[in-house]
This record gives structure tokens, C-alpha cells and sequence, in this order.
């Protein structure tokens, strides 16, 4: 086993190597570059000036120079400025990790909250009416798009009440009340899709788990219904749902780019898009090793995962 | 002419008449220098409340520009309330009405203190010498010249006025303008420069650093050195003569800052500090920023009746929220979090929908100029448009009233052109009949022109926008394309796409919203790099020498009759040639709630212009929702 | 082990004159929510293909009617800002959309298989590489991939149908490949290979045949799934296309009118949401039937 996890470690690590070349090389192929974007805007600029800024951001040099000097910056551990504030991308990315992160857990506790109960309700009562209506609620949870679901829910109420939601990311510890509010619906939006594939795989864990051998015989000891469910079935099918959870990880920050932008939360979503739009080569690298290596990670403890949960499979 | 175009310079004419009799000619104690030329169009760069969704700023407008007519007049009228309603001759046009325009009320009892919540675009970084996001530095600093805030509609004024200048004098010969500081101006008391004195050695070391450092010298080309002979007095000396020189100065890039503050680029890049009425305390990029009142700030309300000493800016704190699409901006202005926002690029349907939630919602626009422009720059070096029957065919198909129509809800000026009739010396908008053969609409004409060219069958090209969206201005130019044979094919490629394909010269045409615009504030300034032969900014690589010969001698020019009179021949030829197919133009919009007063209302354009955008005249009184509003003064 | 085998007794107990078609109709009674559904994919799959006959017209009409009219008897979802018909546009965006989820998926999946195939059969090094090089691509956020891929290559919607396609494969490869390595342990392949039968036969024939089920499975996933990506790609702005597009419309111009238009921000995403829905439950119906055991994958 603990072969098992060294080797898997390694192997991850070139997974990130790989991601981190590949994306410095793609992002240098962009037509336009930072000075570029700056001077979308007024128009008359001396083409000689561009080129001095051009060289005083570094991106004049050839490609393989600039990713020289990437390597030997993070070796030092500076991981760059940006070229759009001018601080350090750490901190951009530190400061807007809280939000998304905040985002996550909202959209996690909402999938929980909504998928695990629906799942287990649908779950005993298979193929019933009620089952029906779970699959639905579920499955349109897949099937309705986040930003159009976004949209609606920020100019109906805006419409219908004059209600709109806070924006520029409140701060959770000093203005909590503006905070939450600013962040449940986003929140609970981008935990919609989640809910429902946390509500399935539950169902199916569950039927799966109710079939069991023992807990026929739970049932023939003459408990109760509901106690051989919650005790037995419920512990036992949640484990492979957890799973599931770090499984979204990919799912979630994509699904926040958009929902940051609609709701003007400034987090590592709506960051990375700006950062492609204005060409910030230094934010967008190290924004993309971090996610990469979030992921890369939660694909590692979710297989591990698996793999503690069933040994037969060889990997 | 369509009957609104024909009500529409009715109207004008008649407004005209009754402000020539109104304005008072009391001198205000800063001198407005003659022939200066007027504010170009609006066009503000990431304008507040976004054009695009996809946030990058995108330029608009500016390509427009134009000329006073003549005499120095006052700035301002102190005391007259023009304001509210939109007056008379104007206020019955069909759009006036339905868009609920108004011009802002402009006087009573001003209200102390409060908050402003305007809706706006915090920038990444607060760097002077690259930035694009030019609406959002005025609040926090000065320039020697801004666009010009009058009350109400006074359209006898120059479009530019004094800001840190108390007199200007100019030699006889043009080339030395020595311009006077005022003595009571500090800076903002942040580190490093600590509340220091403005002084000419500040303005000095400014407008070098815009020179040799700055993305932006080329408008300053023509400045051979600067001197500072004493500490109030500041000379720019030119290497040729300029009729217009200050129409430079009061671009919107050069404000004047400090030299401790340059010397720590850490802080001049996120921290700004300078002269103007507020100070900022904190800026999250996109999001949100928030500034308080400078106490120490220069500016009294000079303009307000009973109030002249009142000290500026009204507010206590100036907020700046970021909405990144349209519906969260509406949706922001019917919750009331939102005061005030540009509403630039956006149609008049959105009014509509605005409007319905809020009927009380203050719309105000200039209701008869609607210079900023929809265009289409056809690429000279593709061998369709280098012909000159090519584009006046393609012009002649287009029905741009009917554009008007249906694309702007009406609310658009059909006879668009880079040669805005205040510079010819004209008293209202020409009507589109009068702008020659080739702007007007006849698909037949353009069938035969095509024919004669060689293109009986019509072509195919591939033309690049920038929106997220394509707006339906573009499908309907498509369709009359379509409609004489020329299959136009629409990409959308992300603003910056655009852009360079733009600079590159990489494109077949380009349907600009408002890239490739230039601004400026006469139309030296903004023609002669747009469509001069081998200018920087002439993307479309205009080849024009009829036109380049007026340019040229619009450059050298120095006498103001000459100038109106070669503006007209540069409309004329323009209209001829069709180098840049205008299509219309349209109104940009500022929206404002109906607690908000005195938001000012500029020459050519709405309020969030550059100089407006500064809000130090802004004040919100006790009806504003959240206990924001100020308290009401004591006279 | 595979479906086709575990069915294979109960065809074998099934009367003789019992057709496949009777079979299916059996399984449709047992699953009527499916059933519906498939009907729905069936309506806009005819949509699609008929357009030119179904919509009222062409699929880009200026002036067709007045700007934002109301839907009436006349415009049956109103007009848009450019006075297009607002149905007929939703019918020729199916074919966009309902082409561009197909192709993807179609391609993905069996993009998927291949890969899935081979690194889960010959195992070692090949499959290491294999299993990176699908890490790698699993890596990154995928929207934001797109993002940066179309920022250089451009908003043509063939790129992004690519990179969709790109980003389908690995995740089917990791089920499919999990797929493969029980199926490799299973007897019948020790049989086959006993009796002398090559690699490349087992894998096409045995294995082949017995990721099948899971392989269809995919496809409904990914239909609706890709379907939802190109749309928030549209809906962004980072697609563009001269046809109409469900996701186009919801972006062009729709957002700033929903007072007086409702009708341009709703209709579109409904017809998003009813095709993804029945997608997916179609999906689910067909997994139900094709092999219970599937039930686990989501």
C-alpha cells in the first residue's frame, strides 16, 4: 500500500510537470499579450512604446527563455508578478481563494443537505410516485444551466422585489450577515448540479446496500424498519458518496468561473478568466499550478479511496 | 428626412436660441481660451456597467469631435437652474419622451455628506502610464484641462475647461502656451507625498514622464520642452503651431501627480495619490472601492448660486461597484444599491425595461447629439474596398433610418459622421439628405455602382466583432448587404482578438462598436490619426489624399475661420469617399436616481465622461434609501 | 458477466415468437419516464432534421417582424431585437446544438474506448503513459482550458467542439478502463486465449462487446453534458457561430430586456434544459435496463 501511494505521488508529480509546460507554452502561442490589451482601449499609442513595455514585462524574450526564468523563479519560491496589479500572484490567488473557497463549501453543504436525504427517501421508496419525483428534482438539477438558472435568480427578484443580492465579496468575518447573504444563492446554484449526482449515487449505494445479505438479516432480527435503514444502510452507503464529493472538485471551479462572474464575487474563477482575457501570463500560471495540483491530489485521495474501499480491483 | 430628424434640428435651433439669450456674460475668474475646441465624443474605456461580459474593458466612442462656435463665454452660468425637464422644443421628440430624458437639475439647496454609490469598473492596477481605465482616476485627481460641467444644456461654452489652470495665455504665433497654477492646491496626505503643495515643478515632471515613458505621448508629439519659471507658472513650448493646443492637455491620461509618488513605482502603481476630490482607501480590482472626501480639497461649488464657497465634494464617501453584465446592473438599480451608472453602450430597450421597474429613474443624454459611433472600417489593402465604388456602393445600401429605427428604438442620428457640425460652424445636425449622394439609401444605385466596378454578382468577405453578442445594428447592416448582393459573413472574435487584428492590419473588415476609436477633442486630434496616411491609428489603411491634403491643412492652421471652413470640406469629402462606412450614430445614457443631483452633464456627451466622472459636484440628498443621503445644508 | 451474456439465459427462457421489437416494448411499459423522454429526444431530433419545413423561417431574418413583439398567433415565441422569429430560430439552433453535443459525444466516447481499451488490456507501461497523459488533461479545470484554447485558436465553434471532445475522453477512459480489467479477469478470456485466440481478437471481440453497455451508458451522459458546456461556452461569448445557438441566444441581447422580453432569456434555456433532462433520464432507463449493475455509475 504504501508503495502503492509513493509511486501514485510521483506519478501525480509529473502529471503537474506536465500540465504546468504544456500550459506555459499554450498561453505564450495567444495572439495579443498584456500591452496589447491595455492598448485595446485608447487608440493612438506609438507601436516603439509598446515594444518597451513589451520588454519591461519580459514577454519579448523567446519562449523557452521566459520559461527559464519561470523554472528559476519558483525554485526560489517567487512565482511571479502580475502583469495587470503589479503584486505578487500569490497573494492575488490568496486573496481570492477565500471566496471560491467559501463558494465550495456552500455548494458542497447544499449538495449534502439536498442530495443525501432525497437520495435515501427515493432509495426505500423505489419505483414509488415519490421516487419519480426525486429522479426529476435530481436530474433537472444536471439539466438546468448554471447561468441561466443564475440569471433568473438575479433579476426576478430584483423584479418581483426589488431584491438583489450584495456584491463585492463581503468579507465573511467582519460583515457576516452581508456575507451570507451575498454567497447562499450563488452557493446553493453551483451546488444544484452537484446535489443531484450526490442525490443518485446515494439512491443507487443505497439499493445496492439495502440488497446486502445482511441486512436481510438485520430485518428477519425484526428491527425496525427505520433503524435498519439509518444504521445500517445509511453508514454503509456514505462512505462511497464521500467519494463522490472529492470527485466534483474539477466540476465546481469550472462551474464557478461563470457564477463568480454573474454574482461579482471576486474569486479564482472569475480571476483566471480575467487573467486569460488580459493576457496575465504570471497570474494565469500560477493559478493554473495551484488548481492543477488541487485536483491532481483530490483524484489521488479519491482513488486511494477506492481502492481502501475495494481491494480486488488492481490498479 | 425622416420628420424626427427634420423635428429633431427644429428643436435644436430653437433651443439654441433661447440659451444664446440666457447666458449670462459675467466672466468667471478663469478664462475659457477662445477657438478652443470642443469635447470629443463620450466613449469611455470599461465605461461602468459593462458593455462587454466578458470584462475587459472595451473603448467607445471618441473618432467624433467638434468645434465651438467661436467666442469665449462664461463657464457656467452661476445661478441658472436649468435642469429637471428636458426644455421645450427638445422635449417633444417622440424618444424624449419615451425614454424619459431629462437633463439633471443642476441648483437648489445642496446636501452635505452621505455616500455615493456609483456603479463603475475598479482597475487592476492605478498605473498612469499604461492604463486604459481612464473614467475611474478623475475622483482622485487633476488635470490641467477636463471636459467641460455646465448646468443644464449650455451649448454656447467650449467643451473643455480649465481645471488646475487659472489663466492661459498663448503667444501670437502659437507655439508658447504659459499657463497659471492656482496656489491653494495639495496633494492627498498618503505616503510619500504627504499632503506636499502642487506646484509647476509637479506639472513639469508630469507631462515629461507622459512624454517618455507613458503608452500615451503620442498626442503630446508636438511638445518640444516644458519649463517651469516659477513655482505657480508652467510653459510648454511646441514645435509647431497649434490652433487647439489645450484640446491636448485635457485628455483624460494626463493627470498630474507627484514626483516622490512616481519614485515608488510599488505605490504609483496601486495607491493613487493626487490633487482631486477624493481619496481612496481601498480597491479591490473589479469588485469594489472605496474613497472618502479629501477635506483638504481646492474646488468650491463656484457655480451654485448661494452656495459659491461651499466647499467640494458634497459627498462624504464615494463607493465603486463593479457589474459585469447588464442584468445584474439592472437588477442593481431596481434593489436601489445603485445610484448612478453609465449605461453607455446599451440600447434603448434596456431603458425600456429600466424604466418600467423605476419610473422616477433619471435618464439623461444629450438629446440631440448622438455622435458616438456604429462603423464599419473596410480594410484598404483588400482589393474590394480599395475601391472608392466599392464603399459608396456599400453605403448606398444601407437604409440607415430604418437602422435607426429598429436597432436604436429611434433614439440614433442617422447622418453619422466623423465631422461632428459644431466645427463647421452649423447650428443643428445636418439632415442625411444633405450629406451627398452616397449616404443615401438606394440599393439600386449601389446595384449599378457594384456593376460598374466589376462586381456584378456581388462577393463574399468576412467581417470580425468584438461583443460577446452580435448586436442587431450588425444583422441588419447584413441584411441590406445581403439584399445588393454582398454576403458579409460575421466573426466574433474575444475584444482583444479585435484589437489586433486591428493593429495587425489582419482583417477584411471590422464592425467597431468602438474599437479603433481615438480621442480627441477637434478633429485634428482625432481625423488626421484615424484616416492620415500612415498614421499609427489608421487601421483601415485609408489611402484618401483628397482628404489627407484638408488634414494636413487643418494641422497647420491657425485661424479659426480657416479651420471651420476646411471642416467642412473634410465632411464633404468623408461623405464622398466613404473611407469608413459611418452607420448611425447613437445616444450614450447615464442613468441616476432621483436622489442624486447634479451629476454634471457635459457638452457632446453624458455625464460619465472623464471630467464628470471626478462626481466632486455630486451631492444625494435625504431621500436616498439606507440613511446614505447627506444632510441639507444651511445656507 | 457482461449484459449481453446475463441476458442471454433469459432470451434463451423468452417463447420463441417473442421478437426483439415486442422485447422493447416490455421495456418501455417498465420504464415510462424513459419512455417519455426518448419520445422528447425523438421531437427534437425531428425538429432539427426538419427545420427548413417546421420553422417559419430562415434561420437568420432581420425584419421579419417588429423588435420585441410579444409571443402571439403570429410569432409563436415573439421576436427578438432584430426582429427575428424567435421559434423559428430555436428550431435551427437544434441543429446546432443537437450536432454539436452528437459529434462530440459520439467521437469522446469512442475516443474513450480506444484509450480505455488499450491501457486497461495491455497494462504496464503503456498503460501508464496512457493513464498520465489522461491525468494531465483531467488536470485542468476543464472551462478553463477552453478558455485559453480559444483564446488562440479563435471563436470558431469548431475548436471548441474539439476541445470538448478532448475533454470527454478521459473520464470515460478511467470507467471504461476499470471496465477492462475485470473483464480481463474473467474466464471466458482465459478460455478464449487457451484455445489460442489472439490479443487483438479478444480484446475486439469479448471485450469489446462487454463494454458496450457501459460505453452506450456514457454517451447519454456525455450528450447532455457536452450539450450544457457548449452552451456556457456561448453563453460567454467564447463561441461564435453565423446558425443559431441555444446558448447565442440567450447571450445576445437577451440579458438587459428580461422586463419587457421575457420571452428571449426563457425559451432558450428551457429548450436546454428539456433536452439535457431527457438525455440524462433517458440515460438512466437505459442503463436500468441494458445492466442493473450499472447503477453505480451515475
Amino acid at each position: 500500500m504504501r508503495d502503492y501511494v509513493i509511486r501514485r505521488a510521483l506519478l501525480a508529480l509529473l502529471t503537474l510537470a506536465i500540465v504546468v509546460f504544456v500550459s506555459f507554452i499554450l498561453l505564450r502561442l495567444t495572439p495579443g499579450d498584456a500591452v496589447m490589451q491595455k492598448v485595446a482601449a485608447g487608440g493612438l499609442v506609438d507601436p516603439s512604446r509598446i515594444e518597451q513595455f513589451r520588454h519591461q514585462l519580459g514577454i519579448d524574450d523567446p519562449v523557452m527563455v521566459q520559461f527559464g526564468h519561470y523554472l528559476n523563479g519558483i525554485a526560489h519560491g517567487d512565482f511571479g508578478t502580475s502583469f495587470q496589479t503589479s503584486r505578487p500572484t500569490i497573494n492575488e490567488f490568496g486573496s481570492a481563494l477565500p471566496v471560491t473557497l467559501e463558494l465550495g463549501v456552500i455548494a458542497l453543504i447544499f449538495s449534502v443537505v439536498l442530495g443525501v436525504p432525497l437520495g435515501i427517501w427515493s432509495a426505500i421508496r423505489q419505483d414509488s410516485p415519490s421516487d419519480y419525483i426525486g429522479r426529476t428534482i435530481a436530474v433537472l438539477g444536471i439539466a438546468v444551466p448554471s447561468f441561466w438558472l443564475g440569471i433568473l435568480l438575479i433579476v426576478y427578484p430584483s423584479i418581483w422585489f426589488k431584491w438583489e443580492w450584495p456584491r463585492g465579496s463581503p468579507s465573511l468575518f467582519t460583515d457576516t450577515a452581508t456575507n451570507l447573504k451575498a454567497f447562499i444563492v450563488p452557493g446553493m446554484v453551483l451546488g444544484f448540479a452537484s446535489s443531484a449526482y450526490v442525490m443518485r449515487f446515494m439512491r443507487t449505494t443505497m439499493l445496492n446496500t439495502l440488497r446486502e445479505d445482511y441486512i436481510r438479516t438485520a430485518r428477519s432480527k425484526g428491527l425496525v424498519e427505520r433503524v435498519v435503514v439509518m444504521r445500517h444502510a445509511v453508514r454503509v452507503s456514505l462512505l462511497p458518496v464521500v467519494t463522490l464529493i472529492g470527485a466534483q472538485l474539477g466540476v465546481l471551479l469550472g462551474g464557478s468561473v461563470i457564477i463568480e462572474q454573474l454574482f461579482g464575487l471576486a474569486g479564482v474563477g472569475q480571476q483566471t478568466f480575467i487573467a486569460v482575457q488580459a493576457r496575465d501570463y504570471p497570474q494565469l500560471q500560477t493559478n493554473l499550478l495551484i488548481l492543477s495540483a488541487a485536483i491532481v491530489i483530490s483524484n489521488l485521495l479519491t482513488d486511494l479511496c477506492y481502492r481502501l474501499l475495494d481491494p480486488r480491483v488492481s490498479y | 428626412m425622416s420628420s424626427s430628424d427634420r423635428e429633431l434640428r427644429e428643436a435644436a435651433r430653437i433651443f439654441k436660441e433661447q440659451q444664446r439669450q440666457r447666458v449670462t456674460k459675467r466672466l468667471s475668474r478663469r478664462r475659457v481660451l477662445s477657438g478652443s475646441a470642443i469635447l470629443a465624443a463620450g466613449g469611455i474605456l470599461a465605461a461602468c456597467g459593462g458593455s462587454s461580459k466578458n470584462s475587459s474593458s472595451t473603448p467607445s466612442g471618441g473618432g467624433s469631435t467638434a468645434a465651438p462656435s467661436g467666442s469665449a463665454t462664461a463657464a457656467g452660468g452661476g445661478g441658472s437652474t436649468a435642469g429637471g425637464e428636458i426644455p421645450a422644443p427638445l422635449a417633444s421628440l417622440e424618444y424624449v419622451k419615451k425614454y424619459n430624458w431629462r437633463n439633471l437639475k443642476w441648483g437648489g439647496t445642496p446636501y452635505i455628506g452621505g455616500t455615493l454609490q456609483a456603479a463603475g469598473f475598479p482597475p487592476p492596477d492605478w498605473n498612469l502610464m499604461t492604463t486604459q481605465t481612464l473614467t475611474q482616476f478623475p475622483p482622485y485627481y487633476n488635470g490641467l484641462y477636463y471636459s467641460a460641467l455646465h448646468a443644464g444644456l449650455d451649448l454656447d461654452t467650449a467643451a473643455i475647461e480649465p481645471d488646475l489652470v487659472t489663466k492661459a495665455e498663448h503667444s501670437d504665433d502659437y507655439l508658447t502656451w504659459t499657463f497659471t497654477l492656482p496656489q491653494n492646491v495639495y496633494f492627498h496626505d498618503i505616503d510619500p507625498v504627504n499632503g506636499a503643495q502642487m506646484t509647476s515643478a509637479d506639472v513639469k515632471f508630469s507631462f515629461e514622464r507622459y512624454i517618455d515613458t507613458s503608452l500615451w505621448n503620442l498626442p503630446l508629439s508636438e511638445v518640444d520642452h516644458i519649463t517651469a519659471p516659477d513655482p505657480y507658472t508652467v510653459q510648454f513650448t511646441l514645435k509647431t503651431p497649434a490652433l487647439k493646443f489645450p484640446d491636448a492637455l485635457a485628455l483624460p491620461y494626463y493627470q498630474v501627480f507627484n514626483e516622490k509618488h512616481y519614485d515608488n513605482q510599488d505605490k504609483f502603481k496601486t495607491q493613487p495619490i493626487g490633487t482631486g476630490a477624493f481619496i481612496l482607501k481601498d480597491s479591490k480590482a473589479l469588485q469594489i472601492s472605496h474613497a472618502v472626501r479629501n477635506p483638504k480639497y481646492w474646488d468650491t461649488a463656484r457655480w451654485l448660486k448661494g452656495y459659491e464657497n461651499a466647499k467640494l465634494p458634497f459627498v462624504d464617501n464615494y463607493v465603486s461597484t463593479y457589474y459585469s453584465d447588464i442584468a445584474s446592473l439592472e437588477a442593481g438599480l431596481r434593489g436601489q444599491s445603485v445610484d448612478c451608472a453609465d449605461l453607455e453602450g446599451q440600447l434603448p430597450s434596456v431603458l425600456e425595461d429600466l424604466l418600467k421597474a423605476n419610473p422616477k429613474l433619471q435618464v439623461t443624454t444629450d438629446a440631440e447629439w448622438a455622435l458616438t459611433p456604429h462603423r464599419v472600417f473596410l480594410n484598404w489593402q483588400n482589393k474590394y474596398f480599395s475601391d472608392v465604388r466599392v464603399r459608396q456602393a456599400l453605403s448606398m445600401a444601407l437604409d440607415r433610418e430604418q437602422i435607426v429605427q429598429v436597432a436604436l428604438g429611434g433614439a440614433g442620428v442617422a447622418a453619422s459622421s466623423p465631422v461632428p457640425y459644431d466645427q463647421m460652424g452649423l447650428d443643428g445636425p445636418p439632415a442625411l439628405k444633405d450629406m451627398g449622394k452616397y449616404m443615401q439609401f438606394d440599393p439600386k444605385g449601389a446595384k449599378d455602382l457594384l456593376k460598374q466596378a466589376g462586381y456584378e454578382d456581388g462577393f463574399n468577405f468576412t467581417a470580425q466583432q468584438a461583443s460577446a453578442t452580435v448586436p442587431s445594428w450588425m444583422t441588419l447592416v447584413q441584411k441590406f448587404w445581403k439584399d445588393i448582393g454582398v454576403n458579409m459573413k460575421i466573426e466574433t472574435t474575444p475584444p482583444l482578438g479585435t484589437t489586433t487584428a486591428l493593429q495587425k492590419g489582419t482583417f477584411d473588415a471590422v464592425l467597431s462598436n468602438s474599437e479603433g476609436s481615438v480621442l480627441g477633442y477637434d478633429i485634428d486630434q482625432v481625423m488626421r490619426p484615424m484616416f492620415g496616411v500612415g498614421s499609427a491609428a489608421n487601421y483601415a489603411k485609408v489611402n484618401d489624399s483628397e482628404l489627407n491634403t484638408i488634414m494636413d491643412k487643418i494641422h497647420s492652421s491657425t485661424d479659426p475661420d480657416e479651420w471651420t471652413s476646411l471642416a467642412k470640406q473634410a465632411f464633404d469629402t468623408f461623405n464622398k469617399n466613404q473611407d469608413v462606412i459611418y452607420v448611425h450614430g447613437f445616444h450614450t445614457w447615464y442613468a441616476a436616481q432621483p436622489w442624486v443631483h447634479t451629476i454634471a452633464n457635459t457638452y457632446y456627451t453624458t455625464i460619465a465622461n472623464y471630467a464628470a466622472s471626478n462626481y466632486r459636484n455630486v451631492w444625494v440628498d435625504d431621500t436616498a434609501p439606507g440613511g446614505r443621503g447627506g444632510k441639507k445644508a444651511t445656507a | 458477466m457482461t449484459s449481453i451474456d446475463a441476458a442471454l439465459p433469459a432470451v434463451a427462457a423468452l417463447p420463441r415468437r417473442q421478437s426483439r421489437l415486442s422485447a422493447a416494448w416490455a421495456a418501455a411499459r417498465k420504464k415510462p419516464l424513459g419512455t417519455v423522454c426518448l419520445v422528447v429526444i425523438v421531437i427534437y431530433w425531428a425538429m432539427a432534421i426538419l427545420a427548413p419545413i417546421v420553422s417559419r423561417t430562415g434561420y437568420n431574418e432581420p425584419l421579419y417582424g417588429p423588435p420585441f413583439h410579444g409571443p402571439s398567433w403570429q410569432y409563436w415565441f415573439g421576436t427578438d431585437d432584430s426582429g427575428r422569429d424567435v421559434y423559428s430560430r430555436v428550431v435551427w439552433a437544434a441543429r446546432t446544438d443537437l450536432l454539436v453535443s452528437l459529434i462530440t459525444s459520439v467521437v469522446g466516447v469512442s475516443g474513450a474506448v480506444l484509450v480505455g481499451l488499450i491501457s486497461g488490456y495491455f497494462g504496464g507501461l503503456v498503460d501508464m503513459l496512457v493513464q498520465r497523459l489522461v491525468d494531465a488533461i483531467q488536470a485542468l479545470p476543464g472551462l478553463i482550458l477552453l478558455l485559453v484554447v480559444v483564446a488562440i485558436f479563435g471563436t470558431n465553434i469548431a475548436i471548441a467542439m474539439s476541445v470538448i471532445t478532448i475533454l470527454t475522453i478521459p473520464i470515460g477512459a478511467r470507467i471504461i478502463r476499470s471496465d477492462v480489467l475485470q473483464l480481463r479477469q474473467m474466464q471466458y478470456v482465459e478460455a478464449a486465449r487457451s484455445v489460442g485466440a489472439g490479443d487483438w481478437r479478444i480484446m475486439t471481440r469479448h471485450i469489446f462487446r462487454g463494454v458496450m453497455p457501459t460505453a452506450i451508458v456514457l454517451a447519454t451522459i456525455a450528450l447532455g453534458a457536452n450539450l450544457l458546456v457548449e452552451a456556457s461556452l456561448a453563453f460567454l461569448g467564447m463561441v461564435s457561430s453565423q446558425y443559431p445557438d441555444w446558448g447565442l441566444m440567450l447571450n445576445s441581447g437577451a440579458l438587459g430586456t428580461m422586463e419587457q422580453a421575457p420571452w428571449l432569456a426563457v425559451v432558450p434555456g428551457l429548450a436546454i434544459t428539456i433536452i439535457v433532462f431527457a438525455y440524462s433520464m433517458f440515460g438512466d432507463a437505459l442503463r436500468d435496463i441494458l445492466d442493473p449493475k450499472l447503477r453505480g455509475i451515475t
